[in-house]
């Protein structure tokens, strides 16, 4: 079973991904699934298996309203000739990093004194819950509203939908901070930074890299709904017009580009990350 | 007043009085081994001497002036855990120049000693291991390091070789008399093992009693044994156990022959 998908599956309902049971099965499931050699081998083969199921089915259908993987393919090779794919995938990428790096920021700062101050926690929680259960729709709808059609509404609105899940998962890392170790960087008067960076930091990991590799499938679904909804450029404005002229093939292709782009970056940046950080633990 | 005066008017952990009255000085490079049954307050007393715990009254004093800031710790002080507590995500020799970090923000031209104590406790061909990939023994020097690489004046060591082999143990003692040779520090050292207190130690305080306080405070006679279990620490041990026998029966607890045949016991 490749993993990027599954979790792209769980992200279906983004506000599930936020609970922390659910969390700590992801952290699990993430401890378990260390790359190894052999791992990659089923992931390719499971995608192949994948686009032969879309073939068969294709080929059952024999109509529009499903076109074969290399009619799809066929578009993506035709609009990044044109340039149009590439631009539409980079303006959408440009919004989804931006509303990353400030969801997984302004969320692991609030998370993680959430963890660490027992009053702060209760002054939060609340507010906290509730901010898990506004539907991600909403939350665009209203910045629309309040910020205008532009391009800040749309980064806050997705980075407002984004941040109580990152606070979720990077309290609990706070909260499992080993005081006996910090007890070793007082005792020794490390400067705070360097506690930080080489005491504190480290034991959040394992949470911050959950909280990331969620984040990105989350953010990128939310960013679609967000252009559709208000944005004259990018994929999910795209696919709008897609969904208007009834053009099925040009809907998955896209589709395909951004989400074989989501797992380029998941294999050649978080993956690495993960490795780097966790190295120690071999 | 000269020296380290620990007065502790009273420690609680809530509504119980741990500690009370206690009033110790020590001087300057003295060893002090702290002897009592588990459960007594000997780790309390060192967290706070530790500025680790400030939730009592009284004061910690050193030469009159208050040891270490609200909330702080002392500066120039080593700490030996009972577990080593070793960062795992560093490396042996990461972990021992943490505690050099701070040596290193207060003077930019600091060289690292962490190499050459590395050296000193036999793990120079370690230095870029992990420390789970470390023995337990291991561990422990590397703690002992990181102790000695802050050149300590004050070293606090709560039963810093419990759980490990009698070898293991001998052979770490040995090294923490070689490494204090050097910098002389004055060490606090929590221990329920009487012999091991007295083939290190110059002073020995007993705790007991409820709340504890100083129930005895001993002066060692010196001994050239190491070995915790020769004759000359056995019979330094019967004799002391002869001139305080009501003490000490409270004092080492339910099983006053443990320490008597020198067991590592926990």
């Amino acid at each position: 079973m490749s993993s990027v998908r599954h979790r792209a599956g769980t992200g279906e309902l983004p506000r599930a991904g936020g609970r922390p049971e659910t969390q700590v099965v992801a952290l699990t499931r993430w401890r378990g699934s260390l790359p190894s050699g052999r791992g990659w081998l089923w992931r390719v083969a499971s995608l192949i298996g994948l686009a032969l199921v879309w073939e068969i089915a294709a080929q059952l259908a024999g109509s529009n309203m499903l076109p074969a993987p290399v009619a799809v393919l066929a578009a993506v090779y035709r609009d990044t000739r044109s340039g149009q794919l590439p631009l539409e995938l980079g303006i959408t990428m440009a919004r989804v990093l931006a509303a990353f790096v400030v969801a997984m920021s302004i969320g692991t700062v609030i998370g993680f004194m959430m963890g660490r101050s027992r009053k702060l926690n209760l002054l939060l929680d609340g507010p906290l819950v509730l901010a898990l259960n506004i539907p991600a729709l909403v939350i665009t709808i209203l910045c629309y509203l309040w910020l205008g059609l532009t391009e800040v509404a749309v980064i806050v609105a997705v980075a407002l939908n984004k941040i109580p899940v990152v606070v979720v998962t990077v309290r609990e890392g706070s909260r499992a901070i080993d005081a006996r170790l910090l007890a070793v960087a007082q005792v020794y008067r490390v400067p705070r930074t360097v506690t930080l960076r080489r005491v504190i930091l480290p034991q959040l990991y394992p949470y911050l890299i959950a909280s990331a590799r969620n984040g990105l499938a989350l953010i990128w679904k939310i960013v679609l709904v967000a252009e559709l909804l208000g944005r004259s450029n990018g994929v999910g404005f795209e696919l709008s017009v897609f969904f208007q002229y009834f053009d099925i093939t040009s809907i998955l292709a896209y589709t395909l580009a951004f989400a074989a782009l989501v797992m380029i970056i998941e294999a050649g940046v978080m993956r690495p990350l993960e490795k780097r950080a966790m190295r120690w633990r071999k | 007043m000269k020296g380290l005066n620990i007065h502790v008017i009273e420690k609680r952990f809530d509504d119980v009085a741990v500690l009370a009255d206690v009033d110790i000085t020590i001087a300057d490079g003295e060893f002090v081994a702290i002897v009592g049954p588990s459960g007594v307050g000997k780790t309390t007393l060192l967290s706070m001497v530790a500025g680790l715990d400030a939730d009592y009254t009284g004061a910690i004093r050193y030469d009159g002036a208050p040891l270490a800031a609200p909330g702080q710790s002392p500066s120039g002080l080593g700490m030996v855990f009972q577990e080593p507590r070793l960062m795992p995500w560093l490396t042996v020799g990461e972990n021992v120049r943490l505690a050099e970090a701070e040596r290193l923000a207060r003077d930019r031209s600091y060289v690292s000693c962490a190499d050459s104590l590395l050296d000193e406790v036999g793990l120079r061909a370690s230095r870029d291991a992990w420390p789970r990939h470390l023995s337990g023994g291991m561990q422990r020097r590397t703690a002992l390091a990181r102790a000695f690489v802050v050149e300590p004046w004050l070293l606090l060591m709560d039963e810093p070789f419990v759980s490990l082999d009698p070898a293991a143990a001998d052979q770490l003692r040995e090294l923490l008399r070689r490494l204090r040779a050097r910098v002389r520090p004055l060490v606090l050292f929590v221990t329920h093992n009487l012999n091991e207190a007295l083939v290190l130690a110059d002073r020995i305080l007993f705790l007991g009693d409820t709340p504890a306080r100083v129930v005895l405070d001993y002066r060692v006679e010196p001994t050239d044994s190491h070995d915790l279990n020769s004759p000359e620490v056995s019979d330094l041990s019967r004799r002391l156990l002869a001139r305080h026998q009501g003490l000490l029966s409270e004092m080492t607890g339910s099983d006053p022959d443990e320490s008597r045949h020198g067991k590592e016991g926990v």
